[in-house]
């Protein structure tokens, strides 16, 4: 459920600010919180490992890739 | 005659909300505080370890469950989310201070305020609505005042 709720707040901050790691964090958490919320009864550590990876991890590795992107971007302008 | 005169101010009015939202939507997404403060690679260094940190801790008492004490682990996972909270408010407050005039208030009314201008948005077309209603009534030659 706190995953769904993430999904909201990083579509709301992609909104305000345009930037693709919040865009992959929303839509990384809205499918692993859906998926997760049927099978997390049966094995609460794993989907709730799944979540957590699927979601930080994504857009930790969104947001290095882009300031890479951007920092190449600016010095060969 | 009338409604024919007002079609024409309608279509003003909706091209001129078109274009004032439009403005607003692009001047929001390039705003300069949240931009600077939100495309730090900071947060996502964060975002990354702590999601390693806390899914592999996760994924090692799925696979070994006698890691898992009772309810110790929930609690080791809550206090590790909320030291993931607190250092990224400090990061914000960080960040937001090395800004020109620059605070984490300054970011916090970034995002709210704009949003309560987004929230108010019915009120105001119907605003718009009602003037363009009164303006037409009073255009007309009959209901003009002597």
């Amino acid at each position: 459920m706190i995953a769904i709720f993430i999904t909201f707040a990083a579509h709301t901050l992609d909104l305000l600010i345009d930037l693709p790691e919040y865009r992959v964090m929303a839509w990384s958490s809205l499918v692993s919180g859906l998926t997760a919320l049927f099978f997390i009864e049966s094995a609460p550590w794993l989907w709730t490992g799944f979540i957590f990876i699927a979601s930080f991890c994504l857009f930790g590795v969104v947001g290095l890739a882009r300031a890479k992107a951007a920092s190449g971007s600016g010095f060969g302008a | 005659m009338n409604g024919k005169m007002s079609k024409p101010q309608d279509l003003d009015l909706e091209s001129l909300a078109q274009t004032l939202s439009d403005l607003r939507r692009s001047v929001r997404a390039n705003n300069p505080v949240l931009k600077a403060v939100a495309s730090s690679t900071l947060y996502p260094a964060l975002a990354l370890s702590l999601g390693l940190l806390m899914g592999g801790y996760c994924l090692a008492v799925s696979m070994l469950p006698s890691l898992s004490g009772e309810g110790s682990s929930w609690i080791l996972i809550a206090a590790l989310l909320v030291a993931g909270g607190t250092v990224k408010l400090l990061l914000t407050n960080r960040i937001a201070g090395r800004l020109p005039n620059g605070s984490f208030m300054m970011v916090l009314r970034a995002i709210y305020t704009e949003e309560r201008q987004e929230a108010s948005s019915p009120a105001r077309r119907f605003a718009s609505w009602w003037a363009s209603c009164s303006y037409s009534v009073r255009a007309t030659p009959g209901s003009s005042p002597p």
